[in-house]
């Protein structure tokens, strides 16, 4: 029945979902805010010695090619795996699935570390670009898989039909109606690439953040870190609206339209060996050099006697319960942040919403220091009692991830019917009773999926904790990092070791609630 | 008292008129059915009454209350009493069959098994369906529990948007014979809204027909088909055979003999309007000569193409019952029962 019945343009956002958006989007961009105000405060000659230094454009350049390289190449390892593992026979997808997670839950400062482990060769741009693409891949894949779920097999069913076949019929018909999923993944990468720096840590390979961070370091004003900011702030503008334009009008929402029958699985044939070779060889590059390195540390830290390591053990214990006090709070305000922008951007549709919706990406526009030492200021300046605390902490680590909760609860949302919501408002339940009654019950794995992401991340974050952390409290990350500075690999290894431990049954819970994404939402 | 009434209903999205001045009344515990093409608005129109959406123009009534008017009142859909039934069912796939009849009710009346009971009763399931879950159900079995679902809160009204689509043949006649009964049973007030011709006319009391966004005729379903207001809802309706003629005190000569006009518009110059079912054809006799160009064999009924021997090969379809379908090529002659429709040219 045409375009009415089918999109359902919902087009007045209702005042309280908009004011709740709006205040979200204020406290996600808080940082960007304060970064420009204290770049202001530092005035213009501050920005321009800070700009105009000659290391900044050459850093800001290395950045942008490290971005340039590895988005897409993390792209295509995420579309390809993401494929082979959703739509062919290929065996042991369940494994699969689960292994090529583990890199994002895997936190980029051990992976940086391993990675130097191997020695000098991975030090330049190739290595840094390799790091970032085998590390953040993932977010392609996990996007890619929900958009593969949601393809009507009819489609590709009619481009057989129409005489195509094999690869003709993937890029002309299947990778056509993935392009919000890759263009959104490929976005993420290249946003998160700009402001890296922790995955950096262990190379010895300068970017534009670790320009940043030697100026903080160095002692220069929050003005000057501030000042050189406004550099990727203006980058990171300028990549979303350059995905805005890609994507064009392409609609995130599945219009269901009668039943659908199940996907096929494509028969590898002899195709499954070349396959099993790149996910094996995904996964070995990924997963394999961070656990080989953990266990070359493990194995000098029994040759050392256990004298380094045990005298870091009483830490640990300590340090796990902090570190986990910081993912869960984080993953519980990132969550709580993200559900109703996420319920604007897939149910309605205007110039605010979008706004709102693309205003949480800003949180890619600062180094995570920057964004640290902004919210700190923020913090000083107009909520005292927030200052040096641990919840300004678990607030930040939410805002730097809260984009990756956006996207996951988006993405679980958009494929629920507004007929269900309809039928509940009809059956007398209020705005807040529908949604808690029936979108929250069935965006769960959504919400889980976000939940864990977030964890994850917060875990696995170094350089947020390093500025933001009480001084009285330490976290496995901190504690890892600051026993390799000192090259004391083998006292850094438990701590390695619970990360990463914690890293995998993250990436396995994900997985099992990801993978009912589809199955919930056909229901 | 009107169970469901609106007056000067209009909508338009950028620019875009959807609906524009529908007047309709919906008498209380009778079903009308809304029939129309696709974007002729018709889900606008029930997403208006429900209150998913609000009206440009205009007030809508559902029993004495008011509750959409211009530049005021708009009582949210969950504050106006109404059933829906959307399409495919719509079932909280996180619920039972029983959680989703409750949905709607009272708290404490939620865990009552006999209002569960009571519903599933009406729509005709057997109650042991209490706890299945929806993937558990047939196509035809889910739209029963929705529509359940939809009248265990006792609406003021129910309106069910397109409720037997992608239903197979079969099970669309059960279900809406269950629908039927449940609706008769609750004493309902329901709209219903459909593209399909024969779904309005065997359903409805009444049927409006809806064409660009305008209310063109609501009628009783039999007025509907006989007396269509212009040509374009007689063709949407049913087959028609039309033929030019010219009117004469209520009689009307055409290429199939003088006929009787109903309604007729005054002398002079018209189209008539058949239905292919009026005509009669038989091998010998009196009535106009034909041969038989083609047939298709329907089952219960068969349609046969006829041309009109010397009427510069005019074409004309019969409707035929049973098996008495004559062969291609024979001569025949025909003739029409019962008066025809007449339209001024």
């Amino acid at each position: 029945m045409g375009f009415l019945t089918g999109v359902r343009l919902r087009l007045g956002l209702p005042g309280g979902l908009l004011a709740v958006c709006i205040v979200v989007a204020l406290l996600i961009t808080l940082p960007v805010t304060v970064t420009i105000i204290q770049a202001i405060e530092g005035g213009y000659s501050a920005l321009s010695t800070a700009l105009e230094a000659g290391s900044t454009k050459t850093l800001l350049l290395h950045s942008l090619e490290v971005a340039a390289l590895s988005a897409p190449a993390a792209t295509a390892i995420g579309v390809a795996a993401a494929w082979f593992v959703e739509r062919t026979a290929v065996p042991l997808r369940r494994v699969w699935a689960v292994l090529l997670v583990v890199p994002l839950t895997i936190p980029p400062f051990v992976v940086s570390y391993s990675w130097a482990n191997l020695g000098t060769a991975l030090q330049g741009f190739w290595g840094a670009s390799g790091l970032i693409a085998f590390t953040y891949y993932p977010i392609v894949y996990l996007l890619v898989a929900v958009g593969i779920r949601g393809l009507d097999p009819a489609l590709e069913e009619t481009g057989r039909a129409l005489g195509l076949n094999g690869p003709r019929l993937f890029f002309r018909v299947i990778l056509p109606q993935l392009k919000p999923a890759i263009l959104g993944g490929a976005l993420l990468v290249a946003l998160d690439t700009l402001v890296e720096f922790d995955a950096f840590v262990g190379l010895r390979f300068q970017t534009f953040s670790s320009d940043v961070y030697a100026q903080y370091k160095l002692g220069f004003s929050a003005s000057g870190a501030a000042a050189l900011s406004f550099a990727s702030i203006i980058v990171c503008v300028v990549l979303l609206l350059g995905e805005a334009r890609l994507r064009g009008n392409a609609n995130y929402t599945r219009v269901s339209q009668g039943a659908r029958r199940a996907q096929t699985r494509y028969d590898l044939g002899w195709w499954v060996v070349p396959v099993l070779g790149l996910l094996g060889g995904v996964v070995a590059v990924s997963v394999g050099i961070p656990v080989g390195a953990m266990i070359d540390w493990f194995s000098k830290s029994s040759q050392a006697g256990l004298s380094s390591a045990s005298g870091n053990l009483q830490y640990l214990w300590p340090a796990t319960l902090t570190s986990l006090e910081l993912a869960v709070g984080a993953a519980l305000v990132a969550v709580v942040l993200a559900l109703p922008v996420a319920v604007a951007a897939v149910r309605y549709r205007g110039r605010l919403v979008t706004l709102v919706e693309r205003a949480t990406y800003l949180s890619f526009a600062l180094p995570d220091l920057v964004a640290g030492i902004a919210l700190a200021y923020a913090a000083s300046h107009w909520a005292g009692t927030l200052y040096g605390s641990f919840a300004l902490l678990i607030f930040a680590e939410a805002i730097l991830f809260v984009p990756f909760a956006v996207v996951a609860l988006r993405a679980t949302l958009g494929q629920l019917e507004p007929a269900l919501e309809d039928s509940a408002r009809a059956l007398g339940a209020g705005p807040l009773a529908s949604f808690r009654r029936v979108t929250l019950p069935l965006a769960r794995p959504g919400l889980a999926a976000a939940g864990v992401l977030v964890f994850a991340f917060s875990l696995g974050d170094l350089s947020t904790a390093q500025v933001l952390l009480p001084l009285d409290r330490y976290t496995l990350g901190t504690e890892f990092n600051a026993n390799s500075s000192a090259v004391a690999f083998a006292a850094a290894a438990p701590f390695a070791g619970v990360l990463v431990g914690l890293a995998l049954l993250a990436a396995y819970v994900l997985m099992s609630r990801f993978g009912r994404v589809r199955a919930l939402a056909a229901g | 008292m009107a169970g469901l009434r609106c007056e000067g209903l209009a909508k338009s999205y950028g620019g875009t008129s959807v609906l524009t001045d529908v007047d309709l009344e919906v008498a209380e515990g009778t079903l009308t059915a809304i029939l129309g093409a696709s974007g002729s608005g018709k889900t606008t129109l029930l997403r208006l009454l429900i209150g998913f959406i609000e009206p440009d123009r205009g007030t809508v009534w559902i029993g004495d209350r008011v509750v959409a008017e211009t530049g005021g009142v708009h009582v949210p859909p969950d504050k106006r009493a109404v059933g829906y039934v959307a399409q495919e069912g719509a079932l909280f796939p996180h619920l039972t069959v029983a959680e989703n009849i409750g949905f709607g009710l009272p708290r404490r009346e939620r865990r009552q098994g006999s209002r569960i009971e009571g519903a599933l009763d009406l729509v005709g399931l057997p109650r042991a369906y209490a706890t299945r879950q929806p993937n558990q159900l047939s196509g035809g079995e889910q739209r029963r529990v929705a529509l359940a679902r939809a009248l265990a809160p006792r609406p003021a009204a129910v309106l069910l948007d397109e409720p037997f689509s992608g239903l197979d043949a079969s099970s669309r006649a059960e279900t809406r014979a269950a629908v039927l009964d449940a609706m008769a049973g609750a004493g309902a007030t329901a709209l219903l809204v459909t593209h399909d011709q024969a779904e309005a006319l065997s359903m409805g009391h009444q049927v409006g027909l809806l064409r660009a966004g305008r209310l063109v005729q609501t009628a009783a379903p039999g007025d509907l088909y006989h007396s269509p207001a212009d040509l374009d809802v007689a063709r949407f309706v049913g087959d028609a055979v039309v033929l030019p003629g010219e009117l004469r005190s209520a009689e009307v000569t055409c290429a199939l003999g003088t006929l009787q006009a109903r309604e007729p518009t005054g002398d002079g110059t018209v189209e008539v309007m058949i239905r292919p079912e009026q005509i009669r054809v038989a091998t010998d006799g009196a009535g106009a000569p034909a041969a038989v160009v083609g047939t298709a064999f329907f089952g219960p009924d068969s349609l046969v193409r006829l041309r009109l021997d010397g009427e510069a090969g005019l074409q004309v379809t019969a409707r035929l019952l049973g098996d008495a379908v004559p062969t291609v090529g024979a001569s025949v002659r025909l003739q029409v029962e019962g008066p025809v429709t007449v339209y001024r040219v």
